[in-house]
């Protein structure tokens, strides 16, 4: 059976709550004195003035009443009430939390729990406020012993926990290794044999370490007792005989007769009855001498066992009878229980059925008193378990709480790095976004900037162009004006010249005789003089207006419209298309014809623009049915231009003039006719055309409201015709 | 003597007449006008032998030109003498002129001293 220890003494069985489990206390004075020796000790001390607040003899008296509680409890009470009223005095918190303590163990030892756990929740008050919290672990042993024996196993296991807990902070291994010894005893109870032998491996640990004897055999004995229950006796028997052996050297009655008693139990049930039966003869022996009640009852039982097995039944009986008897007195249900279950045997072997069914019927009644306890506390210690893996998770917890923070801190910072990164990185994308965007935007700007300037460019051009185009129609049309005005011109000179002769002529016949004079020649000449400088006049005129027609073709138009008499128009157009193509091919050979309605109203026009496209009709109808390669291929054809103008739709509001331009050329082909109006294109050999021609003369038909149209039959003719609102 | 004057311009017969006024009257010169060398045609060709001594001729004409015309009369009537005249005095048109068979090339503004002498040169002969 595994003992636990409190701060009793071992040599208190008394107090025992289980037949085989024995109090062992944890001494707290570093001397072990007799209570005689301590009162003469004290006595001396008394003698000096201001004793009763000297610690040291506080101290003293503090170990007094820690004998007292133990062997006299009633009387250390008064005593110890004395105690606390001095150290209250004398103002020494530490004897006063010392003396709570002691007095919580003498109301324990009394069996007042509850007075006992008040003084120590008292000490322990106290001695959390003591420096170090020295005084604190022990006292939560103590208070976990009490609330054991009450069976508030949860509270019982805190406490040792917190006493665990304390004991390893202020390193008192004794507090900690009794604490462990206390949380072994709970696993025990719960068939936890694997656990509990770990904690008392523990304590043996400790004990070794701090070369405490008697404990060390203790936690072998104790681990051999959970070999034992393991049902491994021989592992059992290693322990216990390396125990066994130590106490013996030790010659410490208490520890040999527990460690033969235990070594006896495994004997027998490894068969081995002689050294079963002689070691429990020892157990028997110095528990009678040395008065360990349980221990006797218990060895007592066993041995009777062993002779029942032998067949030797008067004995055993005998044996059983005295072991039930020692039970009864100690009030050990377990040890009464075995007694009756062995005797039950005995007497049924016997053939006293009656008193083996009494004894059958007490065993049962003990046997059920037991597991009902034992499922009680079973289910107790379950509970316990629970709160005690919670506390142990929270120890873990707060010890891993700082490795925890250390670690958070450190997944903090990596986290807070990452982020940092990631914050980085997204920056420096968004700005080489931003970049590559500000780069394009500048790079739309400046190719706007560079549209917009080509658009100007283009526009400029376009002007240019116009004016090209206009320069260019001149130009062809110079070879026709020189003409146009050398003809004019070669009249007046020759009219003039004439009417210089006729004066002449005229000045020799008036030099004549009166008679001599022919009145008809003078006549004559007069009148042909008179004829002459109207002549003069007229194609001075002629001359007039072509240079001026010709200056207003290559000024830009003014855009001004002024009532225009067409058929002049169209007739100068004609003139001067005909000769600038004469002009520049000799061999240029066409003829035209007008069909001009007669009384054709004035229209608002703008003549240069008008002049321009019909010039354009024009040029393009002589080109057309007159140029030198078509002539060629066609030498029967008579190139004829024809240009007729008439008013359709006269004297209502939708009076329109119609100029046609008709040539009998190729024609224009179906698949471009589409085109010939769009800029640039001609059919026209490279550097002959600039293209714009028909596309210009579209725009002033266009901007005088009117149209221009085109039908065309290949190989026969094409018609150009303008419609213009009167 | 009739000379056969050709030009689109009408005012042509106004300045010949008044030019040769002199020999029209006294010299019996007969002075005929075509103002294309279509009408030209037509009047070479109400007799024949055309009564033409001479064609005087323009060049630029619309419809038929003057060059195309002499080629015609050249055709028709080999012996019938025709001069032109041109505005244009280069030598393209007189080269084609003269390899078409004129007799002579006048420029505009026509010199009618050479002119008359001409005209003189061909009634002698």
């Amino acid at each position: 059976m595994a003992a636990r220890i409190g701060n009793h003494r071992p040599s208190a069985p008394s107090a025992a709550f289980w037949g085989a489990c024995l109090y062992f206390l944890v001494l707290l004075s570093a001397s072990a004195q007799t209570a005689e020796q301590l009162q003469a000790e004290m006595k001396r001390m008394e003698a000096g003035a201001g004793f009763a607040t000297d610690t040291a003899y506080l101290n003293l008296a503090n170990e007094l009443g820690f004998i007292l509680a133990e062997s006299s409890p009633d009387s250390a009470v008064s005593y110890l009430d004395l105690q606390l009223q001095r150290c209250r005095e004398a103002r020494y918190e530490k004897g006063e939390a010392e003396a709570l303590k002691i007095y919580g163990n003498a109301l324990q030892n009394k069996g007042d729990f509850r007075g006992s756990i008040s003084y120590y929740s008292e000490a322990l008050e106290i001695a959390k406020r003591l420096d170090g919290e020295k005084l604190v672990p022990g006292i939560l042993n103590n208070i976990g012993l009490v609330n054991y024996n009450l069976g508030n196993y949860a509270e019982a296991l805190n406490s040792f926990y917190e006493a665990i807990k304390g004991a390893d902070l202020t390193k008192d291994a004794n507090v900690k290794a009794a604490a462990l010894n206390n949380v072994a005893l709970i696993y025990f109870e719960q068939d936890k044999l694997e656990e509990a032998k770990e904690k008392y491996r523990e304590m043996l640990a400790i004990y070794q370490e701090t070369g405490n004897k008697g404990r060390v055999i203790l936690a072998y004995n104790n681990i051999g007792d959970v070999e034992l229950k393991q049902n491994k006796p021989l592992e059992a028997l290693k322990n216990l005989q390396v125990a066994y052996q130590s106490a013996t050297e030790l010659n410490s009655p208490e520890f040999v007769e527990m460690t033969s008693r235990t070594l006896a139990d495994i004997y027998a049930a490894l068969d081995s009855a002689d050294r079963a039966e002689e070691l429990y003869l020892q157990s028997i022996a110095l528990s009678r001498e040395n008065g360990y009640g349980v221990p006797y009852a218990h060895s007592l039982i066993g041995l009777a066992e062993l002779y029942y097995q032998k067949g030797e039944l008067q004995q055993a009986t005998d044996l059983a009878k005295e072991g039930l008897a020692q039970a009864e007195t100690m009030a050990q249900p377990m040890q009464m229980r075995n007694a009756n279950e062995l005797l039950s045997r005995i007497y049924e072997d016997q053939g006293d059925f009656q008193a083996a069914l009494r004894s059958f019927q007490l065993f049962k009644f003990y046997n059920d008193s037991i597991n009902t306890s034992h499922s009680q506390r079973l289910t107790a210690t379950l509970e316990a378990e629970y709160e005690f893996s919670k506390k142990e998770m929270e120890y873990e917890r707060a010890s891993s709480r700082q490795r925890w923070i250390i670690f958070s801190a450190c997944a903090g910072l990596l986290a807070f790095l990452i982020i940092l990164f990631v914050e980085y990185r997204n920056k420096k994308n968004l700005d080489k976004a931003y970049h590559s965007l500000q780069d394009k935007n500048n790079e739309i700007a400046s190719k706007n900037e560079a549209l917009e300037k080509a658009l100007s460019q283009l526009k400029a051009a376009q002007a240019q162009l116009i004016q090209a185009e206009k320069m260019a129609s001149l130009g062809e049309l110079t070879a026709g004006i020189a003409h146009e005005i050398q003809n004019p011109l070669n009249f007046v000179t020759n009219f003039s010249q004439l009417s210089a002769e006729l004066i002449q002529e005229l000045s020799e016949e008036r030099a004549k005789k009166p008679e001599e004079q022919d009145p008809d020649l003078l006549d004559e000449i007069l009148s042909d003089l008179q004829l002459n400088l109207g002549k003069i006049n007229q194609h001075g005129k002629r001359a007039d207006s072509i240079v001026k027609g010709m200056l207003e073709h290559s000024r830009a138009s003014t855009g001004e419209k002024v009532q225009t008499d067409i058929k002049s128009l169209i007739n100068e157009c004609l003139r001067l298309s005909f000769h600038g193509l004469r002009a520049r091919d000799k061999s240029f050979s066409a003829d035209f014809s007008t069909e001009v309605e007669p009384d054709l109203p004035q229209a608002q026009l703008v003549p240069q623009d008008i002049s321009r496209l019909l010039l354009n009709l024009l040029n393009n109808a002589f080109y057309a049915c007159a140029n030198a390669d078509f002539r060629k291929e066609n030498p029967d054809l008579k190139p004829l231009v024809t240009v007729s103008a008439s008013c359709i739709a006269k004297g209502s509001p939708k009076a329109r003039l119609k100029i046609s331009v008709t040539d009998n050329g190729p024609g224009i082909p179906p698949e471009i006719i589409d085109k010939i109006f769009q800029p640039f294109f001609t059919t026209k050999p490279t550097g002959h055309g600039t293209g714009l021609g028909l596309s210009l003369s579209y725009d002033i038909a266009k901007a005088h409201g009117g149209e221009l149209t085109v039908q065309s039959v290949p190989g026969e003719f094409t018609t150009f015709t303008v419609f213009l609102p009167v | 003597m009739k000379i056969l004057v050709v030009d689109d311009e009408r005012d042509v017969e106004d300045l010949f007449r008044q030019k040769f006024r002199k020999e029209i009257r006294n010299e019996g010169l007969e002075l005929l006008f075509a103002f294309s060398g279509k009408e030209a045609l037509e009047i070479l060709e109400k007799n024949r032998p055309p009564q033409v001594a001479t064609v005087f001729s323009d060049i630029n004409m619309p419809g038929m030109s003057g060059l195309e015309m002499l080629g015609i009369i050249k055709d028709r009537f080999p012996k019938l003498q025709v001069s032109m005249i041109s505005a244009y005095g280069d030598a393209d048109n007189y080269q084609k002129a003269m390899n078409s068979g004129a007799k002579g090339f006048f420029a505009k503004p026509v010199d009618f001293d050479s002119l008359k002498k001409e005209i003189r040169d061909i009634s002698k002969s």
